[in-house]
């Protein structure tokens, strides 16, 4: 059992092998050894800490996400990762990300500070789904932003991309 | 909740990578905010694929098409990030907006796809792949006026280059392949007079080349191509070009003697000639391509017969798919 101190300095107790898919904590376990001392994630409060706890122990037999994608017979990295994302996207991930914006947002941060690749690839995914095939006002709509172009800019940036048509 | 102002840059890159450039183009009208974040990450915009259009768009063709401010954009954005770049009917694209790529560095570019496109001349892209093109691996060029000269280039300059497409490229000839003498690479100019340039002693290891439809392509040609990259060619396309079946002796040949890597022959609609060599050439080709998987030889020719075909089979045990239509015998 490892001990995680969340931001505001709640204790959790998780599994060693599930925590281990955030690189974060595997190289500090790895470095300093399990002293059985609590480490603490500041950055991460106690309800986003439990939820990417709950994804770690959902995919803790997942050994396949954890690898980096195969680019031996050439191609895009980058593409690569893409690909597979997109791919790996199940129904547990589909619920998992149904939540609001702001929490979205959180575990996307948590995840990219405690180094879950495959955890930050899911979210992020759903981030950009609420954008495709969606016009520009129904985007604004989606995450609360004000237009604050005036009239010249928007033509200029429109005759820009004037090849996408949008 | 604005994810650009949630989030750090990082992150941000994170989530639009998902997004196509035509995708990316709509969410910079969404705010200043958004313009000037996605403007300046030039990672998502590594990928300028124009072959497709995006899934809404319903309105005519000619306010859709690419103009040379457009890709100058473009490579601004993308810079030395720049991966691919895929054009395909743009006849608005000219020679300034390729040369863009050069102005921004675009030296990183994998795929190099601009086809149908008649505005490009063999002068610019010649002078422009030596500039843009080390790192090189997929190039088409089909349906473009693209001659010897720039694909010349393309051989010295590129050391990656595994594909090429120069299929309805009808300037075309056997000068752009590299003669090999005495390990030596060299360029002959046989339309100026028989001129010979040495071009170094390597070349790419050529994986697929497509020359469907040049018209000026010939057995001379083949022979060049078998000579210079035998021994690596597992693809070729020479349907509808002046290649008789000499020249696929000669291809048979390339590899000195041992078994070539020729994996898919294309040559339909071709004239194969007479009949005095044929029987000889299509003996000596069925013996040396072991590893064939995939030959196209209908048409109307006299050529293919039954023994043609026997002796395929016989050697070729990974023979998938041999297409003799329309073959007269």
């Amino acid at each position: 059992m490892v001990k995680l101190v969340s931001a505001e300095g709640a204790v959790i107790d998780v599994d060693r092998d599930i925590i281990e898919q955030s690189a974060l904590i595997r190289n500090i376990l790895q470095d300093v050894g399990d002293t059985g001392d609590p480490i603490p994630v500041p950055n991460v409060s106690g309800p986003i800490l439990s939820k990417v706890i709950e994804y770690c122990t959902h995919h803790r037999d997942d050994l396949d996400r954890r690898t980096r994608p195969d680019t031996s017979l050439g191609g895009d990295a980058d593409e690569a990762s893409i690909q597979r994302a997109i791919r790996q996207m199940d129904e547990f991930d589909h619920n998992f990300c149904k939540v609001d914006q702001g929490t979205l947002f959180d575990i996307i941060l948590a995840a990219n500070f405690l180094d879950i690749q495959p955890l930050l690839d899911v979210a992020s995914l759903t981030v950009a789904n609420m954008m495709k095939g969606k016009s520009v006002e129904e985007i604004r709509r989606t995450f609360n932003v004000k237009n604050d172009f005036d009239e010249e800019e928007e033509a200029r940036v429109r005759s820009a991309n004037a090849w996408c048509e949008n | 909740m604005d994810p650009i102002e949630r989030l750090p840059s990082d992150l941000g890159i994170a989530i639009f990578r998902y997004l196509s450039i035509h995708e990316l183009a709509g969410c910079m009208l969404v705010s200043r905010r958004w313009y000037y974040a996605l403007d300046g990450w030039a990672v998502l915009w590594k990928n300028i694929d124009m072959r497709f259009l995006p899934p809404r768009a319903e309105t005519t063709v000619s306010t859709r098409l690419m103009r040379d401010q457009h890709l100058k954009v473009l490579a601004r954005r993308a810079g030395p990030a720049l991966t691919r770049l895929a054009v395909f009917f743009a006849p608005l694209i000219s020679d300034d907006g390729l040369a863009q790529l050069a102005v921004f560095g675009c030296t990183n570019i994998r795929h190099f796809e601009v086809r149908a496109t008649n505005g490009v001349s063999n002068a610019m892209l010649g002078a422009l792949l030596p500039k843009i093109g080390a790192l090189l691996e997929v190039v088409a060029l089909s349906t473009t006026d693209v001659a010897d000269f720039a694909i010349q280039n393309l051989w010295v300059s590129s050391p990656r280059l595994r594909r090429l497409d120069v299929s309805h490229c009808r300037y075309i000839t056997c000068d752009a392949f590299p003669v090999m003498s005495g390990g030596q690479v060299r360029f002959c100019h046989e339309s100026v007079g028989g001129r010979v340039q040495a071009a170094g002693s390597r070349l790419p290891a050529l994986q697929s080349l497509n020359v469907t439809c040049c018209p000026q392509i010939d057995d001379r040609s083949v022979r060049r191509i078998g000579a210079a990259f035998g021994a690596t060619l597992q693809h070729i396309d020479m349907s509808l070009t002046r290649v008789t079946v000499l020249g696929l002796g000669a291809l048979a040949m390339a590899g000195g003697g041992r078994a070539t890597a020729l994996r898919d022959v294309g040559m339909r609609d071709i004239n194969f000639g007479g009949a005095g060599e044929v029987g000889r050439s299509l003996q000596l080709f069925a013996a040396a391509v072991p590893r064939l998987r995939r030959l196209a030889v209908c048409g109307e020719n006299d050529a293919v017969s039954d023994e043609f075909v026997c002796a395929v089979a016989r050697q070729c045990r990974g023979l998938r798919d041999l297409d003799v239509h329309d073959s007269h015998r």
